[in-house]
């Protein structure tokens, strides 16, 4: 198992968003999470990666078997978690390029692994920022500064892919994209699907689900886990909406 | 007089430093109107002006030193040591004083140097020139005169040191002529680790027609420092404006400017970016007076700040001062605070949150210390920031 939550429960402040929720991601597969407004698909998200604004009051986060509740973002990071923002910071002076080689060289020196020299990081970013059909250039501007929304995405993405991370927790990724972008996009997480990787994908939309396949699919409202079931729920969502299984409850 | 305490000095006291100078008369006059500097001064209210000026100094006695060659322009409590060998360089009495400068300091400044050190600066060139300061307990005034020929392109940068000039005031400034077509590009850095001495810097730039004055300024760490500048520019002229500042522990520093279009068409840009952080104190006064027959004007300011303690303080004041009706201007200012949502993103990809921290902080100031075009000169700055960034984690 890449993660098991158990009995979640998380507040924003004095609201509590997570109330008991059992959740496990197998290794290997694709998840996907969706949901109504306001049921805490986001709050889930930065839960399982420390958000300073979340606070978890009860339950436990096992992540390779080991909980990570206590543990600094960085050092989630550092053991293979990923988040992509739905909307990511933009960094003034702070090059993208520059951002990247520190993030990856930070866990390959976590790794025990030698840290990647400029040439190497730059041939590899490119040909990853190629892939994803962004200009070169982007690697040298500072990061997100005046990216459009399609671009910070793409962005997301390619950190993703120079990060290489076991759990990869997808927040929205396809909100806002144009049918190019969402194919890139897509076509970035098909590049790194594994055996050994875990994908939890929070969306309102079938489109991207279309392209990456998910093998589960869980109806989260109000702060838990009503309804795991595979591809096919999403269709059942789409045609009948989340009152459908607030009923079938 | 070797004993001074400038706050007990009555006028008369000072201009007994006349000795006979016309200049130095002439400062006097200009003095007697805008009175000795004090906390009611308005461009020295949020500066230690009363602490430094109420303190007893001994009044250093400049000497006219053997001048030896070296790479540099070696200056030593104000006594000219050392220059490059083609550079003209003499010791001469006042050469100009400006009647009109906004600085009581500057006129104070005047009458108290000895003897002033004058470059004339005939070719194109690059000068660097070290400041050392080592006399504890001193008043140590002194200026420079720097005439850049027509057609010239002049780079100065200017370095200081002074980590044993404990309880020192320095008074120092440039006054400097741009001719016609000049370049003149300064780059100065003052960095301070630990507190010793303090300043009150009074500048003065004229700008001939059609010359470029490019001003970098790099003020780091600590001390009570302030650069008062005041540039006059005629028709076609040309001044960029770029401060940078990192202050801690209990720094106050200030950059006061007034930028003045004296003629048609002159162009203005000032750009300042602060950081600071315990109970340190910025201050930036920044007036651009635009005269009346200043037509054609441009004029632009920004300053933005970011307070990284609760008891970090900043005074920002870009002000406009427009007397004519056609002219392209804007000024603004900004202060707040890092976000913690830009330390998260950095953190949740695994950079830790001091790393992420000085990450943002320096790609704030990134942009002002990539402006310097010299590599070498670039890297020396950098350096000196992260030196002081460095000494105590944040």
């Amino acid at each position: 198992m890449m993660m098991e939550i158990k009995n979640l429960r998380s507040k924003i402040g004095d609201k509590e968003i997570l109330k008991g929720l059992n959740l496990n991601l197998e290794k290997g597969k694709v998840h996907a999470i969706m949901g109504p407004n306001g049921a805490g698909k986001s709050t889930l998200s930065k839960t399982i990666v420390g958000h300073y604004e979340v606070e978890v009051t009860e339950g436990d986060i096992l992540y390779k078997g080991e909980s990570i509740v206590d543990m600094e973002p960085e050092d989630r990071a550092l053991r293979g978690i990923f988040m992509s923002f739905q909307n990511p910071v933009e960094v003034p002076g702070v090059t993208n390029a520059y951002f990247l080689r520190t993030a990856v060289n930070a866990k390959r020196e976590f790794e025990g692994k030698e840290p990647l020299n400029p040439a190497e990081f730059l041939k590899k970013a490119r040909e990853y920022a190629n892939f994803l059909g962004m200009k070169p250039e982007m690697l040298n501007r500072s990061l997100n500064v005046g990216f459009s929304g399609g671009e910070k995405k793409r962005n997301e993405i390619l950190q993703m892919l120079m990060l290489e991370p076991d759990l990869i927790i997808l927040d929205e990724i396809d909100s806002g994209l144009d049918i190019d972008a969402l194919k890139a996009v897509s076509e970035g997480i098909n590049k790194i699907k594994s055996e050994d990787r875990t994908f939890l994908i929070i969306t309102h939309y079938s489109r991207i689900l279309d392209y990456v396949n998910p093998d589960y699919i869980h109806v989260l409202q109000d702060g838990k886990i009503v309804k795991t079931g595979d591809y096919s729920l999403v269709k059942v969502l789409e045609q009948e909406g989340y009152k459908a299984i607030e009923e079938e409850r | 007089m070797s004993e001074l305490i400038l706050s007990k000095t009555d006028l008369e006291g000072l201009f007994a430093f006349c000795e006979n100078d016309a200049l130095k008369a002439k400062a006097a006059l200009r003095l007697s109107k805008l009175k000795l500097p004090g906390k009611k001064t308005e461009h020295y209210r949020y500066f230690s002006i009363d602490r430094i000026l109420s303190k007893s100094y001994t009044l250093f006695k400049p000497y006219i030193a053997e001048i030896k060659e070296s790479e540099d322009v070696v200056i030593e409590n104000g006594v000219l040591l050392s220059k490059p060998k083609n550079l003209e360089i003499s010791l001469c009495d006042s050469d100009f004083v400006d009647d009109e400068h906004f600085d009581n300091v500057y006129y104070v400044n005047h009458l108290l140097s000895k003897k002033a050190i004058k470059l004339d600066i005939k070719e194109s060139m690059s000068l660097k020139i070290r400041h050392i300061f080592n006399k504890e307990n001193s008043l140590i005034p002194y200026r420079i005169f720097i005439n850049v020929d027509s057609g010239v392109e002049f780079e100065l940068y200017e370095v200081f040191e002074g980590e044993e000039a404990k309880e020192s005031l320095v008074f120092y400034g440039l006054d400097v002529n741009v001719g016609e077509r000049d370049r003149f590009d300064w780059i100065r850095v003052q960095d301070i680790e630990t507190p010793s001495y303090s300043m009150i810097a009074s500048h003065r730039v004229f700008v001939k027609d059609g010359g470029k004055f490019d001003i970098k300024s790099f003020d780091i760490g600590e001390g009570h420092i302030a650069h008062n500048l005041k540039a006059d520019l005629m028709r076609g002229s040309n001044a960029n404006a770029k401060h940078l500042i990192y202050t801690d522990k209990n720094a106050i520093r200030a950059n006061i400017t007034q930028l003045v279009h004296k003629e048609v068409e002159v162009e203005v840009s000032q750009d300042a970016r602060h950081v600071l952080k315990d109970n340190s104190t910025a201050i930036f006064d920044a007036i651009v007076k635009i005269e009346k027959d200043a037509k054609k004007a441009i004029a632009h300011q920004n300053n933005r700040s970011i307070l990284l303690n609760d008891k970090a303080y900043m005074v920002s004041k870009p002000q406009l001062e427009i007397y004519t009706d056609e002219l392209e201007a804007s000024h603004g200012s900004t202060t707040g605070t890092i976000e913690e949502e830009e330390i998260f993103y950095m953190r949740s990809r695994g950079i830790d949150r001091k790393k992420a921290r000085k990450m943002i902080i320096f790609g704030f100031m990134k942009e002002l210390i990539d402006s310097v075009e010299d590599e070498r000169i670039k890297e020396d700055i950098l350096e000196r920031f992260e030196r002081i960034y460095e000494r105590d984690d944040i």
